[in-house]
């Protein structure tokens, strides 16, 4: 019997332990799991927030679950990796041993580098016992001020404006999340804010969160020197990936633990998925990190097959998809995909520091000889990001029917050369000319196309 | 939900997210779903919508009343309506003829 040991209890963890589970049905499952509760949806946290959902129902896998795949669910956070011994150490002493490791501890949120973090009131959106401690604490708070830029920091506000709490929002640039939208974009959703009551400050930074003598959160103090006044501080900076445990072993690390198309580390038999691990993205071709569920799925998915692999030829390589999120801000709905950069990274390379949530750092690089198209109808705006005559990137704001057909023309890489001239009108004739040439190219994909349709006219 | 509703079932208003035709079944795009689970939350009769949409399954559950309310709070676009007969059709030659025409006109 083979012992399987995965760390992490999250998307790519989770889905780990259910394809070994199919592969290999005397497999002994071992799940480390930081947290005390079972496996549950971090981005589903958001309609937590908002009380769209219950606390309880973001969790995705009750006990009786993993009492059903015969996995044992150990808690305890992992501290160290004994490569040699073929052992992890947890921090209260106990040592698991493996035949097979996945190591898939996700990514944390980036704690405010500010004096005055560790007070009393300053909260994250990160983990079900953080937001329930948020949701306590938004039923009594006045005033917040909310810092950081990605979606992360989008729904603490929308969390914190819809219990009534005045929320005050500290953008540092003059847009909304400056990475990856645009002006317009940054517009649309800050006006769905204001009216929500959001107060959005532009160019600010928090110098310091004051406190009181009890160590409670007074207010904020800024780079300027205004000082806001305010009984909670939520950040939502970004996210770093866990990769304590990996520090001292052999494994190799950048800014993720560095895996390769099999999602092995360099150390056999030790495996890497999911938002700590840092994995070869064929667009951008260079090593990304990825903070994205559907990715940490899939991945883990790959992994969990591979471990259970009996020779190397038996495994399967991971190709990365298409950076994707879609989410709902302020009942707006907007999907990004690809690489939305759009030169804005080049003339400020500090700019991303930390990825957020529900992001990758696809999504802020700028692909390689640009150009862009852009639509907008009221508050609806679609930008697609081309390089060559291939799209690499889109933006759909409001209105979605384009955003699986984008989605398709960007995985398939297709010619968008007969669309060269709706491309730079842009406009809302734009938008039917993409749906129906995307109809084509789904055609072209049908196997039965070739035999039933003119022949050779699409190359 | 009111006790009218539990024992008559949903409302279904023509203008909803119901079902489009008898047939139709709740079909998830499993890249898109985050597992949040609004769907499960939001549904009249109790269906598991999240077990079904995170392994990429039809919603064949036999309890469905088609009323569409997963499909409209799914926050993340993951849920929406297909037909048995769309899911298995081939492309239409006529359409791909018209459309070849459109976009490569000149060459054909």
């Amino acid at each position: 019997m083979t012992r399987y040991l995965i760390i992490g209890n999250g998307a790519a963890g989770v889905s780990a332990a259910e394809e070994i589970g199919l592969t290999d049905t005397r497999a002994e499952v071992t799940i480390v799991n930081a947290e005390k509760h079972p496996m549950y949806s971090r981005p589903g946290l958001a309609y937590v927030v908002i009380n769209e959902i219950p606390d309880r129902q973001v969790i995705a896998r009750s006990l009786d679950w993993y009492a059903a795949k015969g996995i044992t669910l150990v808690q305890g956070a992992a501290t160290r990796l004994d490569v040699e011994a073929r052992q992890v150490e947890l921090a209260d002493g106990r040592r698991l041993p493996y035949d097979k490791l996945l190591i898939a501890t996700g990514a944390r949120a980036v704690p405010l580098p500010n004096p005055g973090h560790e007070l009393d009131g300053v909260v994250y959106l990160d983990t079900l016992d953080g937001t329930r401690d948020l949701l306590r604490r938004a039923k009594r708070a006045r005033r917040a001020v909310v810092v950081g830029g990605g979606i992360t920091a989008f729904e603490l506000v929308e969390g914190l404006a819809h219990h009534k709490v005045e929320t005050h929002f500290l953008v540092r640039k003059d847009t909304l999340w400056s990475a990856v939208f645009n002006e317009k974009e940054s517009r649309t959703l800050a006006e769905r804010m204001t009216e929500h009551g959001v107060h959005i400050h532009y160019r600010s930074e928090v110098a310091e969160v004051i406190g009181d003598a009890r160590g409670r959160v007074t207010g904020v103090k800024l780079t300027s020197g205004e000082v806001l006044a305010c009984d909670l501080v939520g950040a939502g900076i970004g996210v770093k990936p866990q990769i304590g445990l990996a520090r001292d072993s052999a494994l190799k690390l950048d800014k993720g633990i560095l895996v390769d198309e099999y999602l092995q580390t360099i150390v056999p038999d030790v495996y890497a998925a999911g938002d700590c691990a840092q994995v070869w993205d064929r667009w951008t071709e260079r090593y990304t990190l990825d903070s994205l569920w559907p990715s940490a799925v899939a991945a883990g998915r790959i992994a969990g097959r591979n471990m259970t692999a009996r020779y190397p030829g038996m495994r399967t390589a991971y190709v990365k998809g298409i950076a994707f999120n879609a989410c709902l801000l302020f009942g707006l709905h907007i999907t990004a995909m690809g690489q939305l950069g759009a030169g804005r990274e080049l003339a400020e390379p500090d700019i991303v520091q930390h990825i957020s949530r529900g992001s990758s750092e696809v999504m802020t690089t700028t692909p390689h000889a640009y150009a862009s198209a852009w639509s907008e109808q009221g508050a609806s705006s679609l930008r697609l990001v081309l390089s060559g005559q291939r799209l690499v990137g889109a933006l759909v704001v409001g209105q979605q029917t384009l955003a699986d057909p984008l989605r398709d023309l960007i995985e398939w890489g297709t010619d968008l050369g007969p669309l060269r001239q709706d491309l730079a009108l842009g406009g809302p004739a734009m938008t039917d000319r993409i749906l129906r040439y995307w109809k084509l190219a789904k055609l072209r994909q049908s196997p039965e196309f070739a035999t039933t349709v003119h022949q050779g006219v699409w190359e | 939900m009111n006790l009218l509703q539990k024992l008559f079932g949903p409302r279904l208003d023509p203008n909803s997210y119901a079902a489009p035709s008898p047939d139709a079944h709740v079909t998830p795009d499993p890249t898109r779903c985050v597992q949040c689970g609004v769907c499960g939350f939001n549904c009249p009769v109790g269906i598991p919508v999240r077990d079904y949409a995170c392994r990429g399954r039809i919603v064949d559950d036999i309890r469905c009343v088609q009323c569409g309310k997963c499909v409209e709070v799914c926050p993340r676009g993951t849920l929406r309506w297909t037909r048995p007969a769309a899911r298995l059709e081939g492309p239409d030659p006529l359409e791909a003829e018209t459309l070849l025409a459109e976009f490569f006109g000149e060459r054909v």
